[in-house]
């Protein structure tokens, strides 16, 4: 008489066919150190992004305010205000997209 | 090298670390993989994602529960996920019908086992998921439970049922052979 309990059991505690070569390892250090250069350049790009974006817009308003003759008059302002308001909206939207939905993935 | 000082080596870019900590878990790894995904590119980009997740997410593991539970959740997880996009064994355990391979055409007790691992390849993902993680990798029921997130009581009967199910397919199965001789 057979022991079905036995052989079932033998056969749930089987090994998989399924095995990972030798180089696994190995590829996927070089897969993780391949990612990790890339997000890195990324990073470095968006800092020098940031810097040129900060020095244009600050030598954009030493510009605008030295062809200012005058505040008499605040529809003159009104651009100003628009691309403050924009540079503003626009760094709020990378913060989200690129730090915080990162960290709240990460806290997830 | 005890695992705190494994993930802190890890953590510091040592490739050496990392090596040992892929080594020690791919076995795990390829279990949660291996008995969802049935193509072999496919199991090893999965695996390598696994393990690239775990390198991200190393930095948030504090050692609140063993490193191996953790790792299992993630990889999990992942294969759950993944056979979800692909539409992987999205069947109701009741409804699956069950292809009897020839190769199973022995009473031999070492191929009736064999035949029993062809069998849990047609079950449903879960309930593959909970008997390889009980069986294959010696987890608790409470750890079960923590990797997957279904109460103790339906762990519990996942592998009660499936084990059940097994059992009298095998017993057919068996009993028809030896009509036959």
């Amino acid at each position: 008489m057979k022991n079905f309990d036995k052989i079932v059991e033998d056969g749930l505690k089987m090994e998989t066919d399924f095995k990972l070569g030798l180089e696994f390892k190995d590829k996927v250090v070089k897969l993780i150190r391949k990612r990790e250069r890339v997000s890195q350049r990324k990073f470095y790009f968006l800092i020098v992004f940031g810097m040129i974006t900060i020095v244009g817009s600050g030598l954009g308003v030493v510009l605008y305010f030295a062809e200012l003759q005058s505040f008499e008059s605040l529809r003159q302002i009104v651009p100003l205000a628009v691309l403050v308001g924009s540079l503003v909206a626009g760094i709020q939207y990378l913060d989200k997209k690129l730090v915080k939905d990162k960290m709240f993935k990460q806290l997830a | 090298m005890d695992e705190k000082q494994l993930v802190a080596s890890v953590l510091s870019g040592d490739d050496g670390a990392l090596r040992i900590l892929i080594g020690k878990y791919e076995r795990l790894v390829a279990h949660m993989v291996g008995r969802v995904v049935s193509d072999g590119m496919d199991r090893e980009e999965l695996c390598q994602d696994v393990f690239v997740k775990i390198y991200e997410k190393l930095s948030t593991f504090h050692f609140d529960s063993k490193l191996s539970t953790w790792i299992a959740t993630i990889a999990y997880r992942m294969a759950v996920n993944f056979a979800k996009k692909k539409r992987l064994n999205q069947v109701d355990f009741d409804s699956v019908e069950f292809q009897i391979p020839d190769s199973a055409r022995s009473y031999e007790d070492e191929d009736l086992s064999r035949f029993v691992v062809k069998l849990v390849d047609q079950l449903p993902t879960s309930y593959k998921m909970v008997l390889t993680l009980f069986y294959l990798d010696g987890f608790s029921y409470p750890e079960i439970v923590e990797i997957t997130g279904m109460p103790e009581g339906t762990v519990k009967n996942y592998l009660h049922r499936a084990k059940s199910k097994l059992k009298v397919i095998i017993e057919e199965h068996a009993r028809k052979e030896v009509e036959l001789v």
